[in-house]
């Protein structure tokens, strides 16, 4: 499957966003017009300048109200978003089986995918099979299953499922959502307030019957009329809504299969859906039906897959189970049983498991590996050692995780450090480092980051004072010259991620200063390389090339870490765009010579981390 | 005619936002309390579980102390049923208060029962009992902490509730208060921290 490809078809389609936002903003102003003509000036003459100034500014400020609302409450974060959906968070202990082998599942792809593991929730009301990711960034992201998910599907399955929102998340499709919302929760508005006019007037009239009917009668009339007139709202927020994500489903489905190279799990979903679908209809439940009820039509799009109906499939968020199930496993079909062995195509690309097995091969040192080659390099398929996973599941342990990666290994500093970590809960935190460090010290090179990703759940469990303290603590511990790049980069993962948000006064750098921070940050990378100098003069000009930057006089020999840090910290006011590619650049400069070391892999994937881009990487403009 | 109508139909738009970000965000910082009561139910299953041990071991050693040790089992007891109603519903105040009783008298139970325990020097010198020691007195830390970062999800929650104009609508809503978790009993201060 040409899933890069595919990526490049559905990328960017604010185009027919405007379209349809201006052509439902038409429509919104239309209907508001001509109720106001035919109501206040009793349809006398068809031209009130007066009234259309006074219709378009209600229909553009109850959509703007409506959007910002919704914005704002989008904005916490994924966790946030989540848990006013009803999700229930799933914490490592006192998980029942089905919910462990869930949060075995997301860390699997977590690491698959190179990306901090998400907070985990199960939505416990929910019968159907569905599953949602909320959250701006990687940082702050969250996935959640049904309970029927959890109880239904297998583990290949649910795998495939959590793969799916793993790429919205690592797409950016999250934030994309959230813009989505807040224009269709805006477009939505007007017909809700005509209906709490309605529901206002009725519930009223219940009590005292009589005296001012005629007046009653009449708001009852603007309240239907104020929602007639916000049905074609409606009507236009659905096709935006749904012409965007259709797209992203597939593309999001193309990557599931990527990550888990596996179609049968995903495949099995479909069909589990489109029995579940077919029973529904069947008993005329239709869409009315858990999360996809009415409240939630506005979230529809993030879902998995969409309650059935018999709706229009214009109107659908999500492209047909049988075409899903076709782009992924040509061929295929939903009827067939769950036992089907999977085509020779799958299994081409099912050759390789995802923890334990060896990288795949990758191509020959060509001028410019493909995306898909780094984004493999990247995965993690090592095995973690149990008791170290253990302690990444819990607050303490995750914090005696994340000061034991990132304290110097011996002498004065390290002592030093520890009489700062001392004051962390109760010196619970240095016990737990000195617990695990015989472990730590063993960790393999290129182990390092996938463990503080799997840290990072428990540590976004902290309360905002608790970060506090620990921000406090990771300042006051400093990091010592001889930690090298990886200390500075793995602190600097544990700042941004317990940080509230980017910090204050972060500026786009001009060019000239863009370039030489880029040219710095890829000599760092290209200096863990094992290869010889002109090796690494290769690779640095390679990396360069792609970015469009002069090489200079080539890769500096030992960088200054201080100074990449700050380069990074710059680097991070460029657009989500640039900031892409300088990953793939980075990525580029790793596997220039054919061979992605661990150490190498590590750094790439801390620098992504810390440029705040996930790892699926786009296709280069 | 029209400026009126366009002024009431603005206080209902702004009306009808401020009623809906109210009950949003309210039920987001609910949703994420109840959430935080998760890691402290880890906890105190952790140190529920503990217990049957220690107690079992201490038996070997003190056999004439049986009030002291049905004591702990039986505070054990009623904690863990305590337990079972709050991790069904952490924002039902009545049993967040009950846990937290529960939990505090289990502490006092214990500490009484490390008090006598200082009688039995071979019990204090026995390697499982230490080790047992040693895990519980961890165990207590982190509940303090995880109870931390419960209290201040609460406290948000409640804070939000209580300013105006949220104020005015959080009951109707069905908004109640939450409940602190509270394990303070004089017991506990001086009671897990038995050194040996």
């Amino acid at each position: 499957m040409d899933f890069f490809g595919a990526q490049e078809k559905a990328r960017d389609r604010t185009a027919l966003l405007v379209v349809l936002l201006i052509l439902a903003l038409a429509s919104l102003v239309g209907a508001l017009y001509a109720l106001a003509v035919a109501g206040l000036r009793g349809g006398a003459g068809w031209w009130h300048p007066d009234l259309l100034a006074a219709t378009s500014l209600v229909a553009g400020g109850s959509i703007l109200a409506g959007g910002l609302v919704r914005h704002h409450a989008l904005r916490q974060g994924g966790s946030a978003v989540a848990a006013s959906l009803g999700g229930r968070r799933v914490a490592r202990g006192g998980a029942s089986p089905e919910e462990a082998r869930y949060l075995n599942v997301v860390e699997e792809m977590a690491l698959a995918s190179g990306t901090p593991v998400p907070a985990c929730f199960v939505l416990d009301g929910e019968p159907g099979i569905n599953a949602f990711a909320a959250g701006n960034t990687p940082a702050d992201a969250a996935v959640a299953v049904t309970r029927g998910a959890l109880e239904q599907l297998t583990r290949e399955e649910l795998q495939g499922v959590v793969a799916h929102e793993f790429s919205h998340i690592a797409n950016g499709d999250v934030r994309l959502n959230l813009r989505l919302v807040a224009v269709v929760a805006g477009l939505v508005t007007l017909t809700q307030l005509g209906y709490l006019v309605v529901r206002l007037v009725g519930n009223a009239s219940g009590s005292r019957r009589g005296k001012d009917g005629g007046a009653r009668l009449a708001m009852l009339a603007v309240g239907l009329a104020i929602m007639a007139a916000g049905f074609g709202g409606r009507f236009f927020a659905r096709l935006i809504q749904a012409s965007i994500s259709r797209q992203r489903e597939f593309l999001a489905d193309a990557a599931a299969v990527q990550y888990t190279r596996n179609p049968v799990g995903l495949a099995g979903v479909f069909r589990k859906l489109a029995r579940e679908g077919a029973r529904a209809l069947a008993s005329g439940e239709g869409s009315s039906r858990g999360l996809a009820a009415a409240g939630q039509a506005d979230v529809q799009h993030m879902l998995f897959a969409e309650a059935p109906s018999l709706w229009v499939s214009l109107m659908a968020t999500h492209p047909p189970l049988q075409e899903r199930l076709r782009r992924i496993d040509p061929g295929a079909t939903l009827t067939e049983g769950a036992s089907r062995s999977p085509s020779p195509r799958a299994s081409d690309a099912g050759a390789v498991g995802l923890a334990g097995s060896a990288p795949p091969p990758l191509p020959a040192a060509a001028d410019r590996p493909s995306d898909a080659a780094i984004q493999d390099a990247v995965g993690f398929r090592g095995a973690l050692p149990p008791e170290l996973r253990a302690a990444a599941s819990e607050p303490v342990g995750a914090l005696g995780l994340l000061f034991g990666l990132t304290l110097s290994a011996q002498g004065a500093d390290r002592e030093r450090q520890l009489a700062v970590i001392r004051r962390l809960v109760e010196g619970e935190v240095e016990r737990e480092i000195l617990r695990i460090a015989p472990q730590v010290a063993a960790l393999a090179e290129g182990h390092r980051i996938p463990l503080l990703d799997l840290a990072m759940p428990a540590l976004r469990e902290l309360s905002p004072g608790q970060r506090a303290q620990v921000l406090a603590a990771l300042d006051e511990t400093g990091v010592a010259a001889s930690d090298g790049l990886m200390g500075l980069l793995l602190r600097a993962s544990a700042r941004r991620h317990l940080s509230p948000g980017d910090p204050p006064g972060l500026r786009v750098p001009s060019a000239r200063e863009a370039d030489a921070h880029r040219r710095l940050v890829l000599s760092a990378v290209v200096a863990m390389s094992r290869q010889d100098a002109p090796g690494r003069l290769r690779s640095h000009a390679a990396a360069c090339r792609l970015l469009g930057v002069d090489p200079g006089a080539g890769p500096a020999e030992s960088p200054d870490l201080a100074v990449v840090a700050a380069s990074l910290g710059a680097l991070r006011g460029l657009p989500v765009p640039a900031r892409r590619d300088l990953v793939r650049a980075c990525g580029v400069a790793m596997l220039s010579d054919g061979r992605a070391e661990p150490r190498e892999a590590e750094i790439v994937r801390a620098v992504a981390d810390l440029l705040g881009i996930s790892f699926a990487i786009a296709p280069l403009r | 005619m029209l400026i009126p109508l366009l002024i009431a139909f603005g206080a209902l738009l702004v009306l009808g936002v401020l009623v809906v970000g109210i009950y949003n965000g309210l039920v987001t910082l609910r949703n994420g309390f109840r959430n935080a009561f998760a890691q402290v139910d880890v906890q105190l299953k952790r140190r529920h579980d503990l217990i049957p041990n220690l107690v079992e071991t201490a038996k070997g050693y003190m056999a004439h102390e049986r009030q002291t040790l049905e004591a702990v089992m039986a505070a054990r007891a009623s904690a863990t049923q305590a337990n079972v109603r709050v991790t069904a519903n952490p924002a039902d105040a009545a049993a967040v208060g009950a846990l937290g009783q529960a939990e505090a008298g289990l502490t006092s139970a214990l500490g009484r029962l490390l008090a006598v325990a200082e009688n039995y020097p071979q019990l204090k010198a026995d390697a499982t009992m230490r080790s047992l020691m040693e895990e519980l007195t961890s165990t207590e830390n982190r509940i303090a902490f995880s109870r931390q970062a419960f209290n201040d999800a609460v406290l948000a929650y409640n804070n939000r509730r209580e300013v105006f104009p949220a104020v005015l609508l959080a009951s109707a809503l069905g908004f109640q208060p939450g409940e602190f978790l509270r394990i303070d009993s004089e017991a506990e201060r001086q009671a897990p921290k038995v050194g040996f």
